[in-house]
């Protein structure tokens, strides 16, 4: 098992050096002069070029990019932001824990409210709280996150003056954060809830339990849930890399200074550091949570476990 | 137990069973008026081919057959004088893997796969004999051994067991709190003929050890001969026939039974086919309004055609539904043909 963990880690390293090769070769592409970005319009194209030189803007691909490889992989650095030229690494850091605790809590608001909702749904088959699942369902995986939270500002910012709209001073701040970023999540995961639910409660295992004279609830919670969960558990790493990419959204609607929002102003910027450090540190996290997901799928499936501790 | 005075005892009565399924408002006639009864240490065998009704009949003494879409239409079920039909979901549950037990078809799926084998079987116990958690353990591995397991593999999971395997822990948990009536769902269909009769032998000693009574239900007349001491034809949800085993094999009156008996290639013979019953089981969403295997009797009549066969039986309690023995007395004891002959 501790081998398997090992070699899982290890893996992510050449996952990342593609994705940085990715991001570099995409942003470097992109047309867009970050030099002229960073000094406005009123900087002559003397200026322009001198920084564009001193930037290393004007190195020819493949010495940026290596460039910036050996300064990834052998210093674990992302350089220093265009615009301020503060270190990129420490406001990541700075920055993480707002983004991640965004998306702990889609995560949560998944398993807290998705398979519950799915449950229910599954053992009142076709009746109303089947029917207010199925709903809860489509409308969380058809409406997207910002314009629920564009609603959710209008409705209870603007209208109702309940919650504040922006910033992250106090709790009442992260209400509608988590609920905007909670429900797209929702939906995929009570569905499919609900749908291995009604497959596992027709398989033999639990005619077997029936059987045995078990109750109902034991029948329903011990036998027929956990193996339920197994695909559903699976599913949730998605849930998650999408939880992740939404907080962008989310960060941006609600003003949080997160990553995402951080990003998303160093696209405007053509802030390129910023833009490939975020990015990668997303692909961690995102190489990370799959890790710990597989380790739970291995913890309440034993076929699985015993997979990996053949490897 | 006083062995001479349970010998008699009547254990099980099945009275007029009709079990139907529904399903896309067809309604497909699963068990048709199913009428037997079973004393403790006996054991019957229920013979006839796939889809004949007989898993239906015994998921309905288990009361676990699948509601919707099945629906028990009319009939009763006394175990020891209790009408379990009628009987609260609760009260069923007491007797569920603790008074009636079912050992199923199929090893590879009826074990959950996610939980230790010691704690299925533990779990049973737990549930009916109100003892600790790890006095069910200790029970547990007891009967583990009993079906010839070691108690090391307790903490094992279903996947690490082979198929044979995996029938004696099905097994296991079937007897582990010694049910009063055990029903063999097809209990060696699934294993290698190697084992079939280890099994077998492995089921029949340990009922006779408690002097339970057993349903078995098969295809196999191999098996009816080795364990059973009654036997009844099912054909069409009905039982055709039903006599003890020497009345069965040394006598089959039914032109089913005969079939059956004919279709069984005799090694001692030089044979280039083998004699099948031609044609096909009826069509459970559309059955006859005669007797049920007249389109594939060799005696079949237009009588045979119009009407329901009663059941008849003969001096010794041999019943046969089928015209031909219609000078047999006609019973309403075993077999519930007269009275309930005629169907609408």
């Amino acid at each position: 098992m501790v081998k398997y963990v090992i070699k899982r880690i290890l893996l992510i390293i050449p996952i990342i050096l593609i994705v940085a090769i990715l991001i570099f070769t995409i942003m470097y592409f992109t047309p867009g002069d970050a030099a002229r970005t960073i000094l406005g319009n009123q900087a002559t194209q003397e200026q322009v070029e001198a920084l564009m030189e001193s930037l290393g803007l004007n190195d020819s691909y493949f010495k940026q990019l290596l460039n910036f490889l050996d300064q990834l992989f052998l210093h674990f650095d992302f350089g220093t932001s265009y615009i301020n030229g503060t270190s990129v690494m420490s406001t990541i850091i700075s920055k993480l824990p707002n983004t991640l605790l965004l998306a702990a809590m889609a995560l949560a608001v998944q398993i807290c409210v998705g398979i519950p909702l799915g449950i229910t749904a599954a053992f009142h088959q076709n009746k109303w709280q089947d029917i207010l699942c199925t709903l809860v369902a489509l409308l969380g995986a058809s409406i997207p996150a910002f314009f629920v939270a564009l609603v959710l500002i209008l409705l209870l910012s603007n209208n109702l003056h309940l919650l504040p709209s922006y910033g992250i001073g106090s709790w009442q701040n992260w209400v509608m954060p988590f609920l905007a970023v909670g429900f797209s999540g929702l939906g995929p995961v009570a569905r499919q809830t609900r749908s291995q639910m009604l497959e596992v409660i027709r398989s033999d295992y639990i005619v077997t339990a029936r059987a045995k004279g078990l109750s109902q609830k034991t029948i329903k919670y011990k036998h027929a849930l956990p193996n339920a969960l197994i695909p559903v558990v699976t599913g949730m790493g998605n849930s998650f890399g999408n939880a992740l990419g939404g907080t962008v959204v989310i960060e941006t609607a609600f003003s949080i200074p997160g990553v995402g929002l951080y990003m998303y102003q160093a696209i405007g910027n053509r802030d390129l550091p910023v833009i490939r450090g975020g990015v990668i540190v997303i692909s961690i996290l995102f190489c990370l949570v799959m890790l710990c997901l597989d380790l739970a799928y291995a913890f309440i499936d034993p076929r699985i476990k015993a997979q990996y501790e053949k490897k | 137990m006083n062995e001479v005075n349970t010998e008699k005892k009547r254990i099980l009565s099945v009275e007029n069973l009709t079990v139907e399924y529904l399903s896309n408002k067809e309604v497909v006639r699963a068990v048709n008026d199913v009428s037997f009864s079973l004393n403790y240490g006996e054991t019957i065998g229920l013979v006839g081919e796939t889809g004949a009704g007989k898993t239906t009949i015994a998921r309905s003494i288990m009361g676990i057959l699948p509601v919707p879409p099945a629906r028990v239409k009319a009939g009763q079920i006394y175990l020891d004088g209790t009408e379990l039909l009628s009987l609260p979901e609760e009260e069923f549950q007491k007797i569920r893997g603790k008074r009636i037990s079912m050992i199923f078809q199929d090893p590879m799926t009826a074990l959950n796969p996610i939980m230790r084998v010691g704690k299925q079987i533990s779990e049973v116990i737990q549930t009916h004999e109100g003892v600790s958690v790890s006095d069910a353990d200790e029970r547990a591995k007891e009967v583990l051994k009993m079906v010839g397991i070691s108690s090391d593999r307790f903490r094992e999971y279903p996947h690490q067991f082979s198929g044979g395997m995996k029938q004696r822990v099905v097994i296991a948990i079937a007897l582990a709190c010694e049910p009063d009536l055990l029903i063999a769902d097809e209990p060696t269909t699934a294993l290698d003929v190697t084992i079939q009769a280890q099994v077998l032998d492995m089921i029949s000693e340990l009922q006779h050890k408690r002097n339970s009574a057993m349903i078995l239900i098969t295809h196999d007349f191999g098996v009816v001969a080795k364990s059973c001491d009654k036997v009844g034809v099912v054909y069409g949800g009905q039982i055709v026939e039903f006599g003890t085993k020497a009345q069965i094999f040394k006598n089959p009156l039914h032109p089913y039974t005969q079939g059956l008996f004919d279709a069984i290639p005799q090694l001692t013979t030089d044979l280039d086919r083998l004699k099948p019953i031609f044609g096909a089981p009826p069509d459970p969403t559309n059955m006859p309004s005669g007797c049920f295997f007249a389109a594939r009797c060799p005696y079949a009549e237009q009588a045979c055609r119009a009407n329901q066969i009663p059941a008849y039986q003969d001096g010794e309690g041999h019943i046969c539904r089928c015209l031909k023995y219609g000078s047999m007395n006609q019973t309403g004891e075993q077999m519930s043909g007269g009275n309930h002959g005629k169907l609408d």
